[in-house]
């Protein structure tokens, strides 16, 4: 599978790491260089320098002929709509983006985006082993 | 009319106070309270303290009734996870956004958001409108129909002097331009139409034709003598 992950945090990081090592096709996309240095010496992927907002930089990471996109940064807005470009312009299957703010997550759900708020995630994994 | 403006830079001050010497109610959300108290000093409580692209913000803004919205901060993605929300959460009839990068306009037309204000290309219009060198300005564009609304002003030297419309190869602008001459009123350009120094034409053309029309324009001989 081709997968694009949009920022070089920590999360995205290990998602590239695991991805990677189950032996797909990964591009991290982040503008600031310093970020892919949490990718690991055997990371066999692709980093892409850039605006993953911009059209131009999705391109030039092969967004075109990704399996999946996923938008990981910390600001809901960007993942937002980096996420909707990889899916409304470039045609991106399986389409996933980090959306902190629960009411947003529920409303990018309604305009047919995978959002997941990582807040709610944690919030009923406790109350799940509160529960058991 | 309610009219809510997400952002509180110079765009919003302006808009504000047109829209409020016109009679109408306004509110601005601003999350910095430097942008916020100039406003407030300034057009009296009009102002509200939050992000204007998270929905508690917008609940107590009371976006549901606005009839207009309008996102003017200095971040597209801001500006497009608001009118998404006015316009596909709230439901508001007139949801228009300022655009900070042109890049961005097929964006966010695909994503639902029809009018956009290129920021950019409205300086560099105005700009080219004050420059003699630049033959032609696009004044408006009208992006469902396909068409621009442009000025093209004959400048000194331009091969098109004297030359009938009808023989320039421009001959798409008969019946359809108008001409604007100092000393006479205002006429419709016909295939005889002559050209003369300091004519201004203001014409609608299909996006497609532009090209065309910028190369005959930039053609040998448009720009004044010894400027080219």
């Amino acid at each position: 599978m081709n997968v694009c992950i949009m920022g070089g945090g920590r999360v995205a990081s290990e998602l590239a790491t695991l991805l990677d090592q189950e032996g797909h096709a990964v591009t991290v996309i982040d503008s600031e260089t310093s970020q892919f240095d949490r990718l690991p010496p055997s990371f066999s992927g692709e980093t892409v320098l850039g605006d993953a907002t911009d059209e131009a930089v999705l391109r030039k990471a092969g967004l075109q002929h990704a399996d999946a996109f996923i938008a990981l940064t910390r600001d809901d807005e960007r993942n937002a709509m980096a996420a909707q470009i990889a899916k409304h312009i470039f045609g991106v299957r399986k389409v996933v983006c980090r959306i902190y703010d629960p009411p947003r997550e529920e409303f990018y759900k309604t305009l047919g985006l995978e959002a997941i708020s990582p807040i709610m995630v944690f919030a009923r994994l406790v109350k799940g082993r509160l529960e058991e | 009319m309610y009219v809510v403006i997400v952002g509180g830079g110079e765009v919003s001050y302006y808009l504000s106070k047109e829209f409020i010497d016109a009679g109408h109610e306004i509110l601005v959300i601003e999350p910095e309270s430097g942008l916020r108290e100039r406003l407030d000093e300034e057009l009296e409580g009009v102002t509200l303290v939050g992000e204007g692209c998270r929905i508690k913000c917008l609940d107590e803004a009371g976006v549901s009734r606005a009839d207009v919205f309008i996102a003017a901060t200095e971040s597209d993605e801001r500006n497009l996870a608001a009118c998404q929300l006015a316009k596909l959460k709230y439901h508001v009839p007139q949801v228009v956004s300022k655009l900070n990068n042109p890049r961005n306009r097929n964006i966010f037309r695909k994503l639902g958001i029809d009018y956009t204000v290129d920021v950019a290309d409205l300086v560099l219009e105005n700009v080219k409108a004050q420059i003699p060198v630049f033959p032609l300005v696009k004044l408006l564009s009208l992006e469902e129909e396909g068409m621009e609304v442009v000025k093209v002003r004959v400048t000194d030297g331009s091969w098109l002097i004297d030359k009938r419309i009808g023989e320039t190869g421009l001959s798409f602008l008969s019946e359809s331009a108008c001409l604007a001459r100092t000393g006479s009123g205002p006429q419709m350009v016909t295939d005889s139409t002559r050209l003369q120094v300091d004519d201004v034409l203001i014409c609608v053309v299909p996006q497609d034709r532009m090209e065309k029309l910028i190369a005959d324009l930039g053609g040998p001989g448009s720009l004044p003598e010894g400027r080219s």
